[in-house]
């Protein structure tokens, strides 16, 4: 039976309607049309769902909707400002860190997890920290040398 | 992928969580964290519960604290809290150790320490080293409390001796004696935080002259469930630990070992790797105490 939750999702609150088997994965998507979060393997090994809870990278696609009720939720959607790009996706598309593009939003929020976290991680923390996101087109060099730029100041 | 429906209940306390258990039995199912129940439940092939208990209204299971001579580690700390708390670093860096290097960021985030457990994989990362460290549950019922050491929790692959209407609330590890180390070790043919095809955990105890006075070793990945290696610890047990009868405990361990072919290694493969790192992991804990 279907239940309304209320979501906190980039700093707004959505009224919506969910179904318990529902994950967050597809009540993002499916109900309030946040496309951006995407789905890959839906087993938590791909990370293209991944999403801020409260701070922490997670993978969508394993918590149910109705768990995520009184959390913090930043999908990619909410990374940029009104005004400009995260420093992390000016990084991102400077440095060429995006191929076909569907593991970008997941390798976005986990970096800024890690750089909220550590805002001096080395490459080797930036690799173990994007460990949690696959990128099918294998441009991970690309991917840390962004993240590594971000650490070093070149994009505010 | 979709997940078959279910009845959600969200229980405020123990002790109605344990009640509605209870009344469901083998109908229902715990979610703590859900990263394992989550994708059993996606899983077609899987059995799937017709009653969901979220343990999320229930306060006061999440923590890590030294109590006199114990850790008290509640049953829904997050994985990624053991891997970053100062108190297990300071008292066993290697249990730290096992839950940094499980799984990604992001399961570390929102899986549990007791759901680790509780799913009873045999593969599991926290078992053998809280098996090695003699460690205990604390778990409640409607019948009340009970304590039982994670090394008889374990009842075969996916299976934990939990009745029902149990939940597991609180690991206990005692805090590590004098002259006292353990050591926690993996291997995956991938990558070290795949999950593991081999894992050893050694805990030994060395006497005021050197010798080993105890050592529990166990074993994950390579049986049904994690498990121990009594004529390895024996080969160690009121010696002097090197290389050499690291070496030959390593070759016991293979014999107590029954493990099985799967996509990341095959038994014989995994039998050969047992040998190696049992006496790795011997001989690292014997320099943790030393050192």
């Amino acid at each position: 039976m279907k239940k309304t939750i209320s979501l906190d999702v980039n700093g707004a609150t959505y009224e919506t309607a969910a179904e318990p088997q529902d994950t967050l994965l597809d009540v993002l998507r499916g109900n309030l049309r946040l496309t951006g979060t995407k789905k890959g393997c839906e087993t938590g090994n791909c990370g293209a769902c991944t999403v801020l809870f409260d701070g922490n990278a997670v993978d969508s696609c394993l918590i149910l909707a109705l768990e995520a009720e009184g959390h913090k939720i930043i999908t990619i959607e909410g990374l940029a400002d009104a005004s400009k790009l995260h420093p992390l996706q000016q990084a991102f598309i400077k440095y060429g860190a995006i191929q076909c593009g569907y593991c970008t939003p997941g390798m976005l929020l986990s970096a800024k997890a890690l750089l909220d976290r550590l805002p001096r991680a080395n490459e080797e923390d930036i690799r173990k920290g994007l460990e949690g996101n696959l990128c099918r087109c294998t441009g991970y060099k690309q991917i840390v040398e962004a993240v590594e730029a971000v650490v070093r100041g070149e994009f505010k | 992928m979709r997940i078959t429906k279910f009845e959600y209940l969200t229980p405020s306390s123990l002790e109605e969580a344990c009640l509605v258990l209870q009344q469901h039995g083998s109908q229902a199912a715990v979610l703590a964290g859900g990263t394992d129940l989550l994708v059993k439940m996606k899983n077609p092939r899987h059995s799937h519960p017709q009653y969901v208990v979220s343990l999320k209204n229930i306060q006061g299971l999440e923590y890590i604290r030294r109590d006199k001579d114990m850790l008290r580690i509640g049953a829904l700390t997050k994985l990624d809290a053991v891997a970053n708390s100062e108190v297990i670093k300071t008292a066993y860096s290697s249990l730290a150790f096992a839950a940094d290097n499980m799984a990604t960021p992001q399961i570390r985030n929102i899986g549990t320490i007791a759901g680790n457990l509780c799913n009873a994989a045999r593969s599991a990362d926290m078992a053998p080293p809280l098996m090695a460290l003699e460690a205990l549950l604390n778990i409640v019922s409607p019948q009340g409390t009970r304590t039982i050491p994670v090394d008889s929790f374990f009842a075969g692959q996916g299976k934990n001796t939990l009745r029902s209407g149990e939940i597991v609330t609180e690991v206990v590890i005692p805090l590590p004696p004098a002259r006292f180390a353990l050591w926690y070790q993996k291997f995956s043919p991938r990558s070290a935080r795949d999950i593991a095809a081999v894992g050893v955990a050694v805990a030994l105890r060395l006497d005021s002259g050197g010798k080993c006075e105890k050592c529990r070793i166990f074993l994950g990945a390579v049986a049904d469930t994690p498990i121990r290696a009594p004529l390895s610890e024996a080969v160690i047990t009121g010696n002097k630990i090197d290389e050499v009868l690291a070496a030959a405990a390593g070759k016991q361990a293979v014999s107590e070992c029954r493990p099985i072919d799967d996509n990341r290694a095959t038994a014989d493969y995994r039998r050969h790797i047992v040998g190696v790192v049992t006496k790795d992991a011997i001989l690292e804990a014997y320099r943790g105490v030393v050192a």
